[in-house]
């Protein structure tokens, strides 16, 4: 029994990494922009996707030893500039021209992007690669190579920590960390707050909001590049709907956290993934939705700005 | 005008405090306001006038402090009725969460499809029930059920104490304001925007100054309201009960069929009515004429029936604001708050602005204004108060506050440019 | 102010009559397949109108939620669902309830309301934003239940046969000339319009009253429309919860059209999305865009894909091929039309002035 729950709680903590990640990327852009940015999540599937073929291209399944550590650091790194860049593209092209508009009209277009995005991913699905089972079914789930050795580091114990766990977990905090002393110590980390607290008077402050949100999708997708690599080297597959779920378990996190609240989201996205794990183990995976929506509507209910969230007022 | 002191005041503001994060804009302010007087609060730039507005209308929640209106607390009371309320929620998702701990899926299988569907009884259904309940994990099921209980109870308490103070629940004790940065409905007409703010007395059809005859009229068009809808809905629920009472097969098809023609029928008919009328009945019909000539003369009251049907946002500036009063007067207020209604107006419009803030007390509603034009100020408010840095520094009528040395010093130590 | 003759004329051109137009179209309809046919085309105009009334019907339940009340719901076929669900377990032979289609068609409207309102009543008065998630949460709760309530669903297979519109036998004999099947589908027609006739005439007169202007005041300035004493959460209470009832109608006639349940995968978040494109491609608030929107989509969806199927096999040269059906690009379709739609022409194609003008004023700053 204690194992069993020790063993979930690991399985929680790496998936809540996970979740935290991708919350981070939501949460920071509706600090500033109080706007759900509904394509994130695509941009993590793509970000998968591009991992895989690059995965793919340096033969990364035969590697060994040292050359697998470098290349697959060289795979993190590209893959989060690559998501990185792709989220900076769809701000510049498609919320851009609508910062002035009704707040419905970014939010529409979002739900836009992340369509075209998933179409994206079922069209890059059916490239030829071997990876990808030859492209011959699109829409399947295309299985991500397991890279790292599946020994138990805990040797014959009755609970599994395999090295995987241990990156994702190390690897995660490393980059959470890295943000907290970019929003901290940085100017642009600074001005990002500050932008977050009255765009308008940071605007008079004179720091360039533009640049600022610029900044913010760069993270953003970055982060979401990263938990994609994280994400595939964990759960072995990669397949193009697997944004939608992971984005909404993600957005459920930072709401739960505290929407555009940044140690919200990793307290948010943990929990989220420590009760997902626990009720898979005692309720059954079928009902995961359900229990997680549920806990949503109830702390909603008792906490309508999240855990760490402070109520906003409205200005007259 | 009145000498208000021996008179229960009608709004009576007790220590307010407003704290935004380090800020504190509105610090223990006392304030009272008599029934039939003009009361003013002034102050220079961010003495937390607006604030103040705020948080008597109920948009922003005081750090403490009570606003009191005609001897009670603006706040919702915390009646038997309220927890009644919390109870029932509490029920219904107690019984939701024991249900989920009993398994719907299981206990369907139990109840209804253990028999087959022609042996389904109602009494034996609540049989099966308890025994399927009586099967099961007792101990999680009660837990299951107090968690429910619990969470629904004390979820809808929490609503509640969020919404307790609300700006319509101050709207609806009698108070109405207008906004420093006009607030209208932008793309609604002139008597729109009026008839909006109606919505109240439409809703339970008290239009007309309460005219009696115009009342009873629309109280017979309420009933044929309920034949209209009703009898369509009627028939059908006759029709459905029929062919459900007697069974599966169903031999004699003629009542069934009767009533199912008589619902197309009044359905149809019922459809063309109001399509024809714009209105769902004929009493909301009448009801929404009489608020219509009650809201002409709202606005001929404060100048603006010539403009009925124009756009809200294609009257100039000092019509906007004129609007905003007569949208405020709309609610019926006995307390009328008004943010800063001189501002941006020249002198000409000023002095009508003197008269209609006057004429409004004639009407027998109270005025509470925020103003910085010094002459509007002291020539038609009984009492002032004075804010400063959130404070209130001062109090009493006009010429007591002309005569203040710390009202001296605060205006000529901030610049303040109204005078 | 046109001339006594143009007023005369355009007064009959009203949405409701236009609707009636269909009603008098139907005998014609074997003409016009037979003319598809002659063009190679499988028309079936009057089961493809059928299921366009439908969804008209649900983008009209939407338009109530987002283009009415502000709402943003991206949930909306979970209320469809439920409707449909409810007309299951309430119709089919195996349980012992036997509303019928009448009765079904009575309490689904209901039981969708409820669900709406118990979803609606934590949440709505929250942050707008907060109502997306939690609309989408819950579709993608519905979906579970049903599929794993398969006691009560049937899960994937759905629950069926659904029964047909019940109508007394002298008129089904008389409507059908004997023939059951033409009979069923001619009920199912009229009874499919008459229902969406009635909502849109109700709505059109709602518009034009205090719930219709209460619904206006609060999307241009809900803090104004509170302190003039109207309460922003009951009003949305009501919107969503009316719109959830009409989704649940839509249910309904959906289930008995297809005669059972379905998979409830017809009621997760993509079918949600589509009812919303139909909404913003015709015009957010507009009752005409909303039935044009609907129209002009699912028509698309029925018509013209299989066209482009071909098409796009022939492009590819291998029919085979994943990629050679539409299906596989359409999501890039609805995709670009919703971002081009926000960018270009934001009230749709078919606006309701007053929120075309409200879409194009830039929101003020506070």
């Amino acid at each position: 029994m204690l194992d069993t729950l020790a063993q979930q709680l690991l399985l929680g903590l790496t998936n809540g990494m996970v979740f935290a990640l991708i919350a981070l990327g939501y949460t920071m852009v509706y600090g500033i922009l109080e706007f759900i940015n509904f394509a994130h999540g695509d941009v993590f599937m793509l970000s998968g996707f591009f991992a895989l073929t690059l995965v793919s291209v340096l033969g990364l399944q035969d590697a060994q030893g040292f050359s697998l550590f470098a290349q697959l650091g060289l795979v993190l790194v590209l893959a989060s500039a690559f998501g990185a860049v792709v989220n900076l593209l769809i701000d510049r092209l498609v919320y851009k021209p609508l910062r002035k508009a009704p707040k419905l009209a970014p939010l529409v277009s979002a739900i836009g992007v992340s369509f075209v995005l998933q179409n994206i991913g079922l069209i890059w699905g059916a490239m030829p690669l071997d990876v990808f089972g030859g492209g011959g079914q699109p829409a399947a789930p295309k299985s991500f190579p397991a890279l790292l050795p599946t020994t138990n580091l805990l040797g014959n114990s009755a609970i599994t920590l395999q090295l995987k766990d241990v990156l994702v977990i190390g690897a995660s905090l490393a980059v959470m960390t890295v943000l907290y002393l970019l929003v901290t110590r940085t100017k642009l980390g600074m001005a990002m707050r500050a932008t977050a607290q009255d765009p308008q008077a940071a605007r008079l402050m004179g720091i360039d909001v533009d640049r600022v949100v610029a900044a913010t999708f760069l993270v953003g997708g970055g982060l979401a590049g990263f938990a994609a690599v994280v994400y595939a080297l964990y759960i072995n597959t990669v397949y193009y709907q697997m944004g939608y779920q992971n984005g909404l378990y993600a957005f459920t996190a930072a709401v739960v956290g505290g929407i555009g609240n940044i140690p919200g989201a990793v307290l948010g996205g943990l929990l989220l993934g420590l009760v997902r794990a626990f009720s898979d183990q005692f309720i059954g995976a079928q009902w995961q939705p359900a229990v997680l929506f549920g806990i949503l509507i109830v702390l909603l209910v008792f906490r309508p700005s999240g855990l760490l969230g402070s109520t906003a007022r409205e200005k007259v | 005008m009145s000498t208000s002191a021996d008179t229960a005041p009608l709004l009576s503001v007790r220590k307010l405090t407003l704290r935004f994060g380090g800020l504190t804009a509105v610090s223990e302010v006392d304030l009272s306001v008599h029934p039939g007087e003009i009361a003013a609060v002034i102050g220079p730039n961010g003495a937390g006038k607006t604030s103040l507005f705020n948080a008597i209308t109920g948009i922003y929640e005081p750090t403490s402090g009570e606003v009191w209106l005609d001897g009670h607390d603006v706040r919702q009371a915390l009646t038997g009725r309220v927890i009644a309320g919390w109870l029932a929620t509490g029920l219904a998702s107690s019984l939701l969460f024991l249900f989920i701990a009993a398994g719907v899926d299981a206990a369907w299988k139990a109840v209804v499809k253990a028999h087959a569907p022609w042996d389904f009884t109602i009494s034996g259904a609540f049989r099966d029930l308890f025994s399927h309940f009586a099967g099961g994990n007792i101990a999680l099921m009660f837990g299951f059920w107090l968690a429910g209980l619990a969470i629904g109870t004390l979820g809808a308490r929490s609503v509640w104490l969020r919404s307790r103070r609300t700006p319509q629940g101050v709207a609806l004790q009698g108070v109405a304001r207008t906004f420093q940065n006009i607030r209208l409905f932008h793309h609604m007409g002139v008597l729109e925007n009026v008839l909006v703010a109606m919505d109240r007395h439409l809703r339970h059809g008290s239009v007309g100054g309460g005219d009696a005859a115009k009342l009873a009229i629309s109280g017979r068009f309420a009933q044929r309201a309920w034949l209209d809808l009703g009898l369509p809905l009627v028939a059908l629920a006759a029709m459905v009960g029929l062919s459900w009472t007697t069974g599966d097969g169903v031999d004699d098809e003629t009542l069934p069929s009767t009533f199912l023609i008589l619902f197309v029928l009044t359905a149809v008919g019922w459809l063309i009515r109001i399509a024809r009328r714009g209105a769902l009945s004929g009493s909301s019909q009448v009801i929404e004429a009489v608020a219509r000539q009650e809201a002409l003369e709202l606005l001929k009251f404060v100048g603006l029936d010539k403009r009925a049907n124009d756009l809200a946002k294609n009257l100039a500036y000092g019509e906007q604001r004129r609007l905003e009063v007569a949208r405020a007067l709309a609610t019926r207020p006995k307390l009328l708050l008004l943010d800063e209604p001189a501002a941006g107006m020249n002198p000409s419009e000023t002095v009508d602005l003197m008269a209609l803030v006057r004429s409004i007390r004639d009407r027998g509603v109270t005025v509470l204004l925020i103003e910085h034009h010094m002459r509007v100020v002291m020539g038609i408010s009984d009492h002032i108060t004075v804010l400063v840095h959130g404070k209130r520094i001062a109090h009493g009528t006009p010429e007591e506050i002309r005569r203040d040395p710390k009202v001296i010093e605060a205006y000529l130590g901030a610049d303040d440019g109204g005078h | 102010m046109g001339s006594v003759l143009t007023k005369n004329w355009k007064q009959y051109v009203t949405l409701e009559s236009l609707l009636l137009v269909f009603a008098l179209l139907y005998p014609l309809f074997p003409l016009f397949d037979l003319a598809g046919e002659a063009a190679g085309l499988q028309l079936h105009l009057d089961q493809r109108l059928v299921t366009i009334f439908i969804y008209g019907i649900l983008v009209v339940a939407l338009n109530v939620q987002v283009g009415y009340a502000g709402l943003l719901q991206l949930g909306i076929a979970a209320f469809f669902g439920i409707g449909a669900m409810a007309t299951g377990v309430m119709t089919v032979d195996k349980y012992p309830f036997h509303f019928g289609f009448w009765g079904a068609l009575l309490c689904a409207p209901f039981i969708a309301a409820v669900a709406g309102t118990v979803i609606g009543a934590p949440t709505l008065r929250l942050r707008g934003d907060y109502l997306a998630i939690v609309t989408i949460g819950f579709g993608e709760v519905l979906r579970t239940v049903l599929i794993n309530l398969e006691n009560i669903t049937d899960g994937p297979r759905g629950l069926n046969p659904v029964p047909d519109v019940w109508i007394p036998s002298w008129l089904r004999d008389f409507a059908g000339g004997g023939d059951a099947g033409e009979a069923n589908l001619l009920v199912m027609y009229y009874t499919a319009l008459l229902v969406l006739v009635a909502a849109v005439v109700v709505l059109k007169v709602i518009e034009t009253t205090r719930v219709g202007r209460a619904f206006v005041a609060l999307r241009e300035d809900e803090l104004a429309a509170a302190c003039m004493g109207l309460d922003p959460g009951r009003i949305k209470l009501m919107a969503f919860a009316g719109g959830a009832a009409l989704s649940g109608l839509a249910g309904c006639l959906y289930a008995t059209n297809l005669t059972t349940t379905a998979d409830p995968t017809n009621y997760d978040f993509n079918n949600s999305v589509m009812v919303l494109c139909c909404l913003i491609i015709g015009g957010l608030g507009s009752l005409r865009g909303a039935l044009l929107g609907a129209a002009m989509l699912i028509g698309f969806d029925n018509v013209l894909s299989p066209l482009l199927d071909r098409a796009i096999q022939v492009a590819v040269g291998d029919a085979s091929h994943p990629l050679a059906r539409f299906s596989s690009w359409r999501w890039f379709l609805f995709g670009f039309a919703l971002i081009f739609m926000m960018r270009l022409r934001p009230e749709g194609l078919f606006p309701a002035r007053r929120v075309a003008a409200e879409l194009h004023e830039e929101p003020e700053e506070a």
